[in-house]
């Protein structure tokens, strides 16, 4: 076990640059504990995905917005197929109703906010999860809530506008406090003193391996 | 090459009191702007590099003035003076107060077992985010200011729960509320990291008191300094 947690159960079929971007920041945060501090950067990112932009509006907030929606994509479909295939105990059943409502508000704001932008929100993957007991499921819950802390506050020094700045912090927030929940239910140390923020050059590393082999 | 302001600290040995919270005469008076000039390359270089796209679109003002943000909030200049060490500075102040009451919890012998562990881990943050703070300020060469005389009242044990997740919740939508006026890259990075903490802690509290855990809903709301500075008047000593 050692604190890591394996979530290469968790398979993302898509052939967006963000799915694969996905994809390698589960991988680094299996590696990593999801780890280390940098910021998104927009070369991984083909021209032709989904970045239109309008005249103004920022590229790499919207480069930023489509990998968030990805994430938050993932974090929906994995709750509310957990509800409907996982055996949960009661209190993780009442866990993942309030986080999964939450995470789908999430992709609804940022579909919002890539509309204000310019943009069209990127395609759902096809997500496939590894269901077995309850302490499964709570253990790839904190997994994912973590990636998503990580992956906003990785991101957050990079926006450049305002409205994005504002959503990614507020939807943060929530991420960490999903986290904690989790981390209580778990029995397991709630928050190291400074919540890691995704190392995105590790990511795009790990990126080039799935872009390759698809 | 970005170059940031930076509100000079408060006087060194001023204590912020409750009174001159209120009066504001806190930090800014003592006036002028310190200008610090910080690369933003300097501490996340290969970020900044890496995150050079190849074509100078309209974002090559990629300075951080660049960045669209939102102007500094008038209360946190008044008490901790201008710029990103104003906000700084309200934040350590913050945090001195957290820290303080989870030292003072943690040895009132209201709490045992895994409740005591989890007040213990959270204090243990806090004193490690006012470490975090006062050294950012130092690299940034604006003064730190004292930790503010507190008074808390510590009744039953679940009223003293419930008084930590309103406290946390306060930090947490205080951070947030600073997040969208923060110019410099290295606060923000901190600011983030410490925010997301702060509701970690936020959370886990709630789920000993049986609150939601997250009271905004899917969202979590920002806290002006106005309000924020209001809610902490009960805990700092008048002098």
């Amino acid at each position: 076990m050692g604190g890591r947690i394996d979530m290469s159960g968790v398979a993302i079929e898509g052939m967006s640059r963000s799915a694969f971007m996905l994809r390698a920041a589960l991988g680094v945060g299996t590696l990593a504990g999801v780890g280390a501090v940098q910021s998104f950067v927009s070369t991984a990112f083909a021209q032709d995905e989904v970045v239109s932009v309008r005249p103004g509006g920022s590229r790499v907030d919207l480069e930023i917005l489509q990998f968030a929606l990805t994430l938050e994509l993932l974090e929906a479909e994995y709750y509310e197929r957990a509800l409907a295939e996982a055996t949960l105990s009661e209190s993780s059943r009442e866990l993942a109703q309030l986080i999964g409502e939450n995470e789908r508000q999430h992709v609804e704001k940022l579909k919002t906010v890539i509309d204000v932008l310019g943009g069209k929100p990127t395609k759902p993957p096809k997500f496939k999860f590894p269901f077995s007991d309850d302490a499964a499921f709570l253990e790839l819950a904190e997994a994912l809530e973590d990636t998503g802390v990580g992956a906003y506050n990785g991101a957050a020094p990079s926006v450049e506008s305002l409205p994005v700045l504002a959503a990614a912090g507020g939807i943060v927030q929530v991420e960490a406090r999903h986290a904690a929940a989790v981390k209580m239910a778990r029995g397991v140390s709630v928050t190291p003193a400074f919540s890691k923020a995704l190392d995105m050059d590790e990511v795009f590393e790990a990126a080039g391996k799935y872009i390759k082999g698809s | 090459m970005p170059r940031m302001d930076f509100g000079e600290g408060t006087e060194r040995g001023e204590h912020l009191t409750r009174a001159r919270l209120l009066r504001g005469t806190v930090g800014g008076v003592a006036g002028g702007l310190l200008a610090v000039g910080i690369a933003a390359c300097g501490g996340g270089g290969e970020t900044d590099t890496a995150a050079e796209p190849a074509e100078p679109t309209e974002t090559s003002a990629a300075t951080d003035f660049g960045k669209e943000r939102d102007p500094f909030d008038p209360d946190v200049e008044e008490a901790f003076g201008p710029g990103d060490a104003g906000i700084a500075n309200y934040a350590l102040t913050l945090e001195y107060l957290e820290a303080e009451f989870y030292r003072q919890v943690v040895a009132s012998n209201l709490f045992e077992g895994p409740q005591l562990a989890l007040l213990r881990e959270i204090g243990a943050n806090e004193q490690q985010h006012v470490r975090a703070i006062k050294s950012l300020l130092k690299d940034v060469g604006a003064k730190a200011v004292d930790a503010p005389e507190t008074a808390f009242e510590l009744g039953r044990a679940e009223d003293v729960l419930i008084l930590a997740a309103d406290i946390e919740n306060l930090g947490a939508a205080a951070y947030l509320g600073q997040a969208t006026r923060v110019r410099n890259p290295d606060v923000l990075k901190l600011a983030l990291s410490i925010h997301t903490t702060e509701g970690a802690h936020a959370a886990a509290l709630a789920t000993l008191i049986d609150r939601t855990i997250t009271p905004d809903g899917s969202i979590a709301a920002p806290a002006s300094g106005k309000e924020v500075l209001k809610s902490v008047e009960p805990f700092l000593v008048k002098s």
